[in-house]
């Protein structure tokens, strides 16, 4: 089951604008951050900067591999250790997080790689179930054993 | 990417912090509280949490836009909203489109400056299916994966007929 990750954490005097441009400089951090099912990362209106996930396994190492990803923003933030310190990262992130009240998830069970699968499955399937269509037993037999040797 | 992400922040009178605990714990414990939400579908994730200064956070993404995951919230759990947002500063009530859409207009804070998902391409929806489709195909695989071919054809297309809705 995916677990959620809230934190607000308060941006440093007059670095709000410098937080905005390094969130726009990020290149996809989530990708190398495995385990991640969405998350986001926004500053808000009250010099606030918002990083919200949603992830499978245990948090230290999302939380470690995401501070690596994201450390040209979390380094606007207040009393962040830096990327480099990961039982500070963490210990940073605690303080700052907030628990889900309520939640409602609509693949709740499943990992991110268990949902890449299945959609990896499903898509193989729809084609091949569209490809086969017309053939005689034989054909479609020998068809669906080439199918799944692939 | 087909989702939208979507942030909200509600100030709250102070006394209201506790019946939204109650509500949650409720919630958590009668799966039907919370089931129409899940039938709508289209609800990646939707997230609710209190935060200091007496607000409450929501967090959602969902396919589609706006306006339609606004109004599938009015038409479909409008007590609901109500229960958890009645005590929200400035909150109309449920019951109308215009009203609640303005409302969350006010107190979204946009734009999410990042938004990232694993699957960008898949709708919940997809998602769902092909979740179900795994372990029904491979009942199938295991089943007919030696059969000689007259029997394979003939189950390959009993398994099609049960896999269609989620192709």
């Amino acid at each position: 089951m995916s677990a959620a990750l809230i934190v607000l954490a308060q941006l440093r005097g007059g670095e709000v604008d410098a937080a905005r441009a390094a969130i726009a400089a990020l290149d996809e951090p989530f990708r190398a951050v495995p385990g991640t099912h969405l998350a986001r990362i926004q500053v808000l209106e009250d010099r606030q900067l918002l990083l919200a996930a949603d992830y499978d396994g245990p948090l230290e190492p999302w939380l470690i591999a995401a501070a690596g990803q994201l450390d040209s923003v979390l380094s606007h933030c207040a009393f962040w250790p830096g990327a480099d310190k990961p039982a500070e990262v963490v210990e940073w992130a605690r303080e700052r997080s907030y628990p889900a009240g309520f939640s409602v998830v609509g693949a709740p069970y499943a990992t991110v790689e268990e949902i890449g699968e299945a959609l990896k499955l499903r898509e193989r399937l729809t084609r091949f179930a569209d490809e086969s269509q017309g053939l005689d037993d034989e054909a479609l037999h020998a068809a669906w054993k080439a199918w799944r040797a692939q | 990417m087909r989702a939208t992400p979507l942030t909200v922040i509600s100030p709250i009178r102070w006394w209201w912090k506790p019946w939204v605990r109650f509500t949650w714990l409720i919630a958590r414990r009668a799966p039907m509280v919370a089931a129409p939400l899940r039938r709508l579908r289209f609800i990646h994730f939707a997230r609710w949490t209190l935060l200091p200064g007496r607000r409450l956070l929501f967090l959602t993404s969902f396919d589609g836009s706006d306006i339609q995951y606004i109004d599938a919230f009015v038409r479909v759990v409008p007590g609901r909203i109500d229960a958890l947002y009645k005590g929200a500063k400035g909150f109309p009530g449920a019951r109308r489109f215009g009203p609640v859409a303005r409302y969350i207009d006010d107190h979204s804070h946009r734009p999410v400056d990042h938004f990232w998902m694993a699957h960008p391409d898949a709708s919940v929806r997809m998602v769902q299916q092909a979740l179900l489709l795994v372990p029904l195909y491979h009942v199938f695989e295991a089943r007919f994966k030696d059969a000689d071919a007259e029997t394979f054809a003939r189950e390959w297309r009993r398994f099609l007929g049960t896999a269609q809705r989620f192709l």
